[in-house]
């Protein structure tokens, strides 16, 4: 058994995600194998080889596969996987965008958004946006996973390095090509791997006010959200959306201001740790999920908050 | 604290009127039980229609006092924040020549003469108001300025909130197991969160009552209906919150409309709906030949619908009665029971003065209304409380 | 160029799933179904290109039991053309689905196949990359735009951190994200005219596939549920428990 975990990686680091997929590949308790596919990745590489419980690296390095098109990496993926037993990839838009043509290609019935591991080939995985817990059990022999990062703990740093072997690419398609990034601008940090997340609802009643959330993020270091009422109002941006449909975070802790706490929002949030909710209706749903439920104006609230702290 | 003076078994817009109206009224320690969370049950899914309209005429009062408290919500929970959503459209209602039109004429007169402002209006004056509506068919059309619709869940966690301030507690996600009698008499009920002494048990348990029927052995008719309501866009003939409700006596399904979101029109079928074996308010599936034929019917009377879009469609429950009107008051054969169910897809319009005369009754206060006409006992006697157009919640 | 759009009849996305108490699955008897929102989001998404000029045919597909001919009708009535049902009663998981759709593919010939990007019972958002790598086709995932070229797609990603635009080659694979449209509201008209476009059902023998699933269900059960939180009375009391009691702070 051997386990080859995909990196998310920019090039110099590897994405915090990876090391959450290199914990969750540790409880299959076999030789764990790193694929930094990338540009210029060799940074991304050796932070992988000081990654505790990562048995060997494999750097493929070529310029076709510097912006993660999806049919590039996944050739990279399946010239290493036939000598695995299980290859994961964390759940972020890259892993879900390449994880499925590998598993097509291995014919494997690909398990995503894996929340544990039970042995070698049975996992648990959230359906229905969370409302049940399924328990699949898979007989393929190489199996594809991809991994909820906030179900896992980041593997720890270690003190020794593990190998890094390159390997020659697999030539890239010539049926897609990247155009360009527009990427968010923000100090903040990213909203699936914050530590701390503050999220505005429709109660923050416009886009300005959702400024208020700022020094409040400012002084936790948080990153900012929304609910879906409040990106379809126009309040914040899309990529700032926490929900079934948006991104699903764990922090550590998660304060909802104005948010009243629609399934489909509860959904994306409610494995954080603490949770606080801020809403002048008392009997708003996010209140049974809230850990310290504050009835009361956030307008108030909030500037309170960050004064307090 | 585990004694209580009343209590109150569901909190949807009747449960939580019934608490509000309990410590109004002076009583000093009263628990509200429900399943689930309050207003979450057939309350999430009503229309929200007000109107007095009816041809029941002792319906016409239950509504046209609630209607008071509808048109000064704040005041009247003494919170200036409460709010029940209302929109102050007023109600039309028509009739084609045929078997509708004779009782409609009568139900007009008798609300005439309980003091309801309304008048008689001509095809040319019902279009003025409701200019996306022909109403060359008409034989007759009532209206009534004082009417419209509100919100229901709104309404509902208004009153448990003034409730909550009165001293009263809610407890949501409590079962209740069954009642405890002994001997002929109420002594309180058995929960999931344990048992609660009462002398005074109210139930407002709407599709759930057949559990009551069950602690009690007293026979309850109700049965649930399901019923589909539409949410239809129509560019160029929007419904917008100027134009009354309307009901459509003249089209097969007896259909009710009203603005919703200020442009698109809400309808549903004011006919039996789809009967069900079990008190269950999911969402049940609305077939699209049903969609079209509701359609058909609504372009009848607003000719630029048929080309509308649907843009949304859900389920509702009612809780029906054999005359499609509640069962009200004090149930014979148990001492310290009050029940009010079975209202039957037109309940919240009466909920504020339907709770206030069934705290007076818990609390052994007269009734600002009498419910000898409501009693559960008339369909035995045959006293039924029929409407004079048929099956449906117009009554 | 023919546009197929792949859609999945799914529980309705208002309705609150419940957990049978045997924990072989969810309750599925009786309750409400419909077009999975993201599939919705494809039809009308091709529907589009076909007014833009861009597509001379739509092609609704779908796999599932007989019942499922009421999802078809729904995409015949928001714009797409023709029908055809895959009609199974096995359990069907993403990557039978994708060997349907590539049978299914290899028949009608399109350019262009939309997806949804994840269907929202299973939650797997799988389908479309599957049915690209079975092709050899070239894929682009979680699509808020696209504009298309005369051999080309280009279309513009929802990735983590921001957008990327990418352009593929037809044929192609795209699936949607919720920004790509705002799908129409079908129209009373287009429900009766959907009445008369042409569905074919064809068997899963017809096509040479075999849709039994492989991942085996062991269980289904609710998540553990949070303890039960507490009211604050003022923020003073919520940064105390937060310092002191939690210690996030």
């Amino acid at each position: 058994m051997s386990t080859l975990v995909i990196a998310d990686h920019d090039g110099a680091r590897l994405r915090a995600a990876t090391l959450n997929t290199i914990g969750a590949a540790r409880q299959l308790n076999a030789p764990v194998h790193v694929l930094v596919a990338g540009h210029d990745a060799r940074g991304a590489a050796d932070a992988a080889s000081r990654i505790e419980g990562v048995d060997r690296v494999v750097l493929v390095d070529a310029s076709h596969l510097a912006d993660g098109l999806a049919e590039n990496v996944a050739a990279q993926v399946l010239m290493l996987a036939p000598s695995h037993t299980h290859v994961l990839f964390p759940a972020t838009a890259s892993g879900k965008n390449v994880a499925p043509r590998v598993a097509a290609k291995l014919d494997a019935s690909q398990i995503s958004d894996v929340i544990a591991i039970h042995g070698a080939d049975t996992f648990d995985r959230p359906i229905y946006a969370g409302n049940a817990i399924a328990t699949v059990q898979c007989d393929d022999a190489i199996k594809v996973l991809t991994i909820r990062t906030t179900a896992f703990d980041a593997a720890p740093l270690s003190d020794a390095c593990a190998p890094v072997d390159t390997k020659e690419a697999v030539a890239g398609t010539l049926r897609a090509r990247f155009v360009r990034r527009e990427m968010a601008v923000s100090e903040r940090p990213e909203l699936t791997s914050a530590r701390i997340v503050v999220s505005g609802g429709r109660g923050m009643g416009s886009a300005e006010n959702f400024a208020l959330l700022d020094p409040l993020a400012q002084k936790l270091g948080a990153a900012v959200g929304a609910s879906r009422a409040a990106v379809d109002a126009g309040f914040a941006p899309n990529d700032w959306q926490v929900g079934q449909t948006g991104k699903i975070v764990a922090p550590q802790l998660y304060i909802a201001v104005g948010i009243s706490g629609a399934i489909q929002h509860l959904a994306g949030m409610k494995d954080a740790k603490v949770i606080v909710a801020v809403n002048k209706d008392a009997e708003a749903p996010i209140f049974s999920v809230a850990d310290y439920g504050l009835v009361g104006d956030l307008f108030e609230a909030v500037p309170q908050l960050v004064k307090g702290l | 604290m585990n004694t209580y003076d009343v209590v109150v078994i569901g909190a949807g817009v009747i449960g939580s009127s019934v608490a509000f109206h309990l410590q109004k009224l002076g009583a000093k320690s009263v628990l509200v039980l429900d399943r689930a969370t309050i207003g979450a049950g057939t309350t999430s899914q009503s229309s929200g229609i007000l109107r007095t309209h009816y041809s029941v005429k002792e319906n016409v009062e239950l509504a046209r006092k609630s209607w008071a408290v509808f048109n000064d919500f704040a005041a009247y929970l003494g919170d200036d924040e409460a709010s029940c959503g209302i929109v102050k459209s007023g109600y039309m209602i028509v009739a084609a020549d045929g078997d509708k039109v004779e009782p409609l004429r009568e139900s007009l007169e008798q609300q005439k003469s309980q003091g309801i402002p309304l008048e008689l209006l001509s095809a040319q004056q019902a279009h003025e108001l409701m200019p996306i509506a022909r109403f060359d068919d008409a034989a007759l059309i009532g209206f009534e300025p004082e009417a419209g619709f509100a919100d229901a869940y709104l309404t509902a966690t208004s009153f448990a909130r003034a409730a909550r301030r009165g001293g009263v507690t809610i407890r949501e996600n409590v079962t209740v197991n069954r009642l405890l009698i002994e001997n002929g008499r109420v002594r309180g009920v058995s929960t999931s969160a344990g048992d609660f002494a009462a002398s005074m048990v109210v139930s407002t348990q709407n599709i759930w009552t057949p559990e009551l029927a069950g602690w009690t052995g007293a026979t309850l008719p109700v049965s649930p209906e399901r019923h589909a309501v539409l949410a239809l866009e129509c560019e160029g003939a929007a419904y917008t919150y100027t134009m009354p409700v309307f009901k459509d006596l003249a089209s097969p399904g007896m259909l009710y409309c009203r603005s919703y979101g200020g442009n698109q029109m809400l309808v549903s079928e004011g006919t039996a709906g789809e009967k069900l074996d079990t008190a269950d308010i999911e969402q049940g599936d609305i077939s699209m030949d049903y969609v079209v034929e509701v359609g058909a019917q609504v372009a009848e009377r607003f000719p630029a619908y048929e080309a509308a879009g649907i843009a949304s469609s859900w389920t509702g429950v009612y809780d029906v009665t054999p005359d499609w009107n509640p069962v009200l008051g004090a149930l014979p054969g148990i001492e310290g029971l009050v029940v009010g169910y079975g209202f039957s897809g037109h309940g919240f319009k009466l909920s504020p003065t339907v709770g206030k005369v069934l705290a007076q009754a818990a609390l052994g206060l007269p009734t600002d209304v009498s419910l000898t006409p409501y009693s559960v006992e008339r369909f035995a006697t045959g006293a039924l409380l029929t409407g004079k157009y048929g099956v449906g919640a117009v009554s | 160029m023919k546009v197929m759009a792949a859609v999945k009849r799914v529980v309705d996305y208002n309705v609150k799933v419940r957990v049978k108490a045997d924990g072989s699955g969810v309750e599925m008897t009786n309750v409400k179904m419909s077009m999975n929102p993201f599939d919705e989001i494809a039809v009308e998404a091709a529907t589009r290109l076909k007014e833009g000029g861009h597509a001379s045919e739509v092609i609704a597909v779908t796999c599932g039991p007989a019942q499922t001919t009421e999802t078809l009708r729904t995409a015949l009535a928001i714009g797409a053309d023709r029908g055809v049902l895959i009609q199974t009663d096995a359990e069907l998981q993403p990557l039978a689905v994708a060997k349907l759709l590539k049978a299914a593919v290899e028949r009608e010939q399109p350019r262009l196949v939309i997806l949804g990007k994840q269907a929202i019972d299973d939650d797997a958002g799988q389908t479309g990359q599957l049915l690209a790598a079975l092709l050899d086709w070239p894929q682009a995932t979680f699509a808020s735009h696209i504009e298309m070229g005369a051999d080309t797609a280009t279309v513009t990603r929802e990735v983590d951190g921001g957008l990327e635009v990418i352009q593929v080659v037809l044929p192609a694979i795209v699936t949607t994200d919720l920004r790509l449209n705002e799908p129409r509201y079908v129209t009373l008209p287009n429900i009766m005219k959907a009445k008369k476009k042409p569905i074919d059902t064809l068997s899963p023998a017809d096509l040479g596939v075999d849709p039994s699933p492989r991942l085996k269900t062991l269980k289904v059960v609710e998540p553990a549920a949070r303890k039960a939180g507490v009211r604050v009375s003022d923020v003073a009391a919520l940064v105390d428990k937060l310092k002191n009691e939690a210690k996030v702070i």
